[in-house]
């Protein structure tokens, strides 16, 4: 391709030139890469800060970076303000609504993948597109008229609508990964298709039902705007305790951080475990981890 | 017993997806058919409902708010989405590579997506406080000028573009990643081997060969932008004013501060068009470009 | 003398009936068992209050929970629940002066009166004579009491004497342009001369002591929104002056946690907002050693219509579809009764019991330029912040808007007839 030069440099020079210049783009690049990871981990350190440092010093003018951490927020928090309570909700409407995700959702995926249902997938994909808020104006009329507001009930129903399209989705392609010569096995020693799906394809895909399953916990766990409006004493989950947190008149900016600390990290260890899923699980399956 | 087994499994093909189908019925057909009935109906919760025939979907039309939400939305997501496109592009570029701790490093970028919204919203809104703020402490340690931040009009949605893009930048970056891998390695060989510089080969390698995972994440990541509530909601309320107000925001206003059920009705109807005509508009360019 | 047979029989009955009234004495076990739940708003009185309730659950065994949230959120949930019917809800704080209008409409308050004037179930010394008549009678309907109050509240100028002398100027600032002059000689680099909130709809308390004390109203004599009335235009220009030109950076993001936080850090030499936030200026934890040992306080200045504030009246009210009115009544005497009164004022809560204010210690520990001011705008206040109508969030969200619009530098007068349209299109809705 290119041209022979009459007055080359020796190739000794060029080698370390070539050397110079690799050193200076590796040396670039990982630069950058530290860049990335210090803005991506920022917030997570300052909302550790926050919630380690006392109220004087969270509202000062210059950051205060070095102080005696106080656990006395965490004790605010977990103490004064039912966090444990809050907790406990979160964990129910989660659990409830993963678990029956995967009682509606297993069956409705094996059928997509095993007969080729897209229409019904596409379905799934439209209720996961569509705007959340959509539904819960009618949602809200309709548990009030029945006095749902503030029940694990209302909470778990519409906790679903964001667990069970994704339980559907990332399944529907572990079931079709499942050979097909397997369950006709199965047939030919008279299984039935519930027998043949609970004891032959089921096991095969705990897997992928594990990572489904933690994800739409994850997702319920997050979940803020059903709890807003459907939540009540008796059942408010950890989000919207957490937003109450911007009590008026004192904004308690270590509480603050202290809750925030504590809601995230149980998503955080979750996350750890199914790493390899978060982004199928985003991407409704669209991209393989 | 043996008869409804057989029948089970003749009807499987119905039977396996009756109870999810039932559900989506009733938690989300139902809802969404109530929407057009109560947009019917000017409907102040707690008292009486008239029907009012079409008088909301003509007030929407003429209401400066709405068209405000409309624009915001627009304006919220066509920022948000292509700079997360470019700066999920350049850290799927960086991480494409093996460096000690590759592993740690995808790990940490799954963070911000995975944090509960709630709690990254109210973080980010303390660090953007124009006086008490670490934000503008950095600003001006660098030497530059403070900001307000979501204080102002005119900054409340880049601020807000700015949450967004370093909460779901990592989402594409990763969903590239992988369809990176997916290139043969020949292709680069052939390239070097041809002269080609690093820049062309992205160019002319890299990009084609993840050109439909670039077409599904803006996609999906255009989809969710438009329905962006959590932070929005927790770091303006849509303010100051109306500067930040999407639709969305304005929606959840209407039904649930100021308690006109039929008039969020219709505001949600708009919204859920907006939403799904996009997302068709956006497949249809994917099928186009596949 | 002659003895008249209906005298008699009156009198006996008199008698006869103070018997069993006496047989049946107050008694605060009565309802040992109970369960109530009330909900509020987190301000300082819910702040003095948490602490205090297993003293009452202790006298009656009655068992308390208290709902706590912030302003914004509060009055939405309030709603949400006592719209539902739920009678989960016993009963909670209300301010009358902001949702009498809707609440007293839709009936979902519980009078009273037949619990006061029973003497089984109403303790000896409640003494309704002693709230201040401007408080309780707030939670007057045609004669029939819906609550009662636990605080007063009004806003005051708070102001650092340090810098107001450094300045070499004298006192504070007794007119709106006097005001205008302090904030300029104050203001510098690092410290606002003036803050108030700015913050859309949560501005409009405050706002609103501009509108009345430059003579304006919320509705004309036609009903009609006054917000576009010259008086008005005039407020809120006069506001937007002074916070765009002396005012924090980013004004409109303030809202009382702002405002209260930068002056407490003594990044603003003076600030106006409600007095229940003086525990926050003299708490270390709180504020700087600066800030607590210059505050001083004075009322609002005056405009040309004179130094008219609005007073905010908070109390507590019974839900309609409460199962336990006479438990959550008995939480009412307790928490607002005479001896409580005094120590929610000692805890710096302006308290809605003359006695209160007249108490020793409340007059040695509370400083006297607070109780001055603080009773000169009971005096001159207006109880009526909010629009008399009953969508009041939207109208207050429309106001906010104007609010903001004036603080981004836009056309005062222009946003004002927009937010006075809103407002019409909103009454006009309502009917």
């Amino acid at each position: 391709m290119s041209g022979i030069a009459t007055n080359a440099p020796s190739p000794s020079q060029v080698a370390a030139r070539a050397r110079r210049l690799k050193l200076v783009k590796t040396v670039g690049i990982y630069l950058l890469i530290a860049v990335v990871l210090v803005i991506m981990l920022f917030p997570f350190y300052w909302m550790i800060l926050t919630s380690l440092r006392s109220q004087v010093d969270n509202v000062s003018r210059v950051p205060v970076w070095v102080f005696t951490p106080t656990l006395e927020n965490y004790q605010n928090v977990i103490a004064r303000n039912n966090f444990l309570t809050f907790t406990w909700n979160s964990f129910v409407v989660a659990a409830l609504s993963t678990g029956i995700g995967l009682v509606l959702g297993l069956p409705a995926a094996y059928s997509i993948a095993r007969f080729k249902q897209d229409g019904l997938a596409l379905a799934i994909l439209i209720a996961r597109l569509t705007p959340y808020i959509t539904y819960l104006v009618p949602w809200y009329l309709a548990f009030r008229a029945l006095g749902l507001i503030d029940t694990y009930l209302a909470l778990t129903l519409t906790h679903l609508i964001v667990g069970m399209p994704l339980i559907v989705w990332i399944m529907i392609s572990f079931f079709e990964g499942v050979p097909q010569d397997l369950e006709e096995a199965a047939f030919v020693d008279g299984a039935t298709r519930i027998g043949a799906f609970m004891r032959v394809i089921l096991p095969l895909s705990t897997p992928g039902i594990v990572a489904a399953s933690i994800l739409a916990f994850i997702f319920s766990w997050n979940q803020f705007l059903f709890s807003l409006v459907l939540s009540g004493p008796n059942t408010r989950p950890v989000p919207v305790a957490v937003f109450n947190f911007i009590s008026y008149g004192q904004i308690d900016f270590g509480g603050l951080g202290a809750a925030a600390v504590l809601i995230t990290l149980p998503v955080v260890i979750l996350t750890l475990i199914i790493q390899r899923w978060i982004v199928t699980g985003l991407t409704m399956g669209a991209v393989k981890g | 017993m043996k008869t409804a087994n057989s029948w089970i499994d003749r009807h499987a093909r119905l039977l396996f997806p009756l109870p999810a189908i039932l559900a989506i019925v009733v938690l989300i057909v139902a809802p969404v058919v109530t929407n057009f009935v109560l947009s019917l109906y000017d409907y102040f919760v707690g008292g009486r409902a008239f029907f009012v025939g079409l008088e909301n979907y003509q007030r929407a039309a003429t209401d400066p708010r709405v068209w405000n939400g409309i624009k915001n939305t627009f304006y919220f997501t066509f920022t948000a989405v292509p700079l997360q496109l470019l700066v999920g592009i350049g850290i799927a570029v960086l991480f494409n590579r093996d460096f000690p701790g590759k592993g740690l490093a995808r790990t940490i970028i799954l963070l911000p997506m995975v944090a509960t919204p709630v709690a990254i919203a109210l973080i980010w809104a303390l660090m953007f406080n124009p006086s008490l703020g670490v934000l503008n402490y950095f600003l001006e340690t660098l030497g530059l000028e403070r900001s307000l931040w979501v204080a102002q009009s005119s900054l409340a949605i880049p601020s807000l573009v700015l949450v967004d893009t370093w909460q779901w930048s990592p989402m594409i970056a990763l969903i590239l990643l992988a369809a990176m891998q997916g290139v043969p390695t020949e292709h680069y060989e052939a390239a070097r081997i041809d002269g080609a510089s690093g820049w062309q080969s992205f160019w002319h390698i890299t990009i084609p060969g993840i050109r439909s995972a670039i077409v599904v994440a803006l996609i999906l990541r255009a989809v969710d932008a438009l329905k962006t509530f959590d932070i929005i909601y927790v770091i303006t309320e849509g303010g100051p004013g109306t500067a930040s107000e999407t639709l969305n925001v304005l929606a959840f206003k209407t039904g649930f501060q100021f308690f006109h059920a039929g008039y969020a009705a219709t505001l949600l109807i708009f919204l859920m068009f907006l939403v799904l005509g996009i997302a068709v508009l956006l497949n249809a360019v994917r099928r186009r470009t596949t | 003398m002659k003895v008249r047979p209906l005298r008699l029989f009156v009198l006996l009955v008199l008698l006869l009936s103070f018997a069993a009234a006496s047989a049946q004495e107050f008694d605060w076990r009565r309802f040992e068992g109970s369960e109530i739940r009330f909900m509020m708003n987190r301000h300082p009185f819910t702040n003095w209050l948490e602490p205090l309730v297993p003293e009452f659950e202790a006298l009656t065994g009655i068992d308390v929970n208290l709902e706590v949230f912030p302003e914004d959120q509060f009055r939405q949930v309030r709603l949400l629940e006592v719209s539902s019917g739920a009678d989960t809800l016993d009963g909670y704080m209300i301010m009358p002066g902001q949702v009498s209008a809707q609440y007293l409409g839709a009936g979902w308050v519980r009078y009273i009166d037949d619990l006061v004037a029973d003497p089984s179930l109403t303790m000896p010394d409640l003494e309704l004579d002693d709230f201040f008549g401007g408080a309780i009678g707030t939670f007057e309907d045609d004669g029939q009491l819906f609550g009662l109050p636990l605080q007063i509240e009004s806003s005051l100028l708070f102001y650092r004497a340090d810098l107001v002398e450094a300045a070499g100027l004298e006192g504070p600032p007794e007119t709106m342009d006097e005001l205008m002059d302090y904030a300029a000689e104050l203001s510098s680099e690092l410290v606002a001369g003036f803050a108030m909130r700015g913050r859309g709809a949560a501005a409009t308390s405050q706002t609103v002591n501009l509108l009345y004390s430059f003579g304006g109203e919320w509705l004309d004599e036609d009903g009609k929104s006054a917000l576009d009335s010259p008086e008005s235009i005039a407020a809120h220009e006069f506001y937007a002056e002074l916070m765009r030109n002396y005012g924090p950076p980013g004004p409109t993001n303030l809202h009382w946690a702002e405002v209260t936080s930068l002056y407490a850090q003594g990044q603003a030499a003076m600030i106006f907002d409600a007095n229940v936030f003086r525990p926050i200026m003299e708490d270390p934890a709180q504020a700087i050693d600066i800030v607590r040992e210059n505050t001083r306080y004075a009322p609002l200045p005056a405009g040309p219509a004179g130094s008219v504030p609005g007073v905010l009246v908070w109390g507590l009210s019974i839900n309609h579809a409460s199962q336990n009115p006479e438990a959550s009544w008995y939480f009412i005497q307790w928490a607002l009764s005479k001896e409580n009164q005094v120590r929610l004022a000692l805890f710096g809560v302006p308290a809605a019991r003359a006695s209160a204010w007249a108490d020793d210690e409340f007059q040695t520990r509370a400083p006297a330029d607070w109780i001055e001011a603080s009773m000169t705008s009971f005096e001159n206040g207006q109880p009526y912040w909010n629009p008399p109508i009953i969508p009041v969030a939207e109208v207050r969200d429309a106001y906010g808007q104007a609010i903001v619009a004036a603080l981004e530098g836009r056309d005062v007068a222009q946003a004002l007839e927009r937010a006075a349209d809103e407002m019409d299109r909103i009454i006009e809705r309502t009917r």
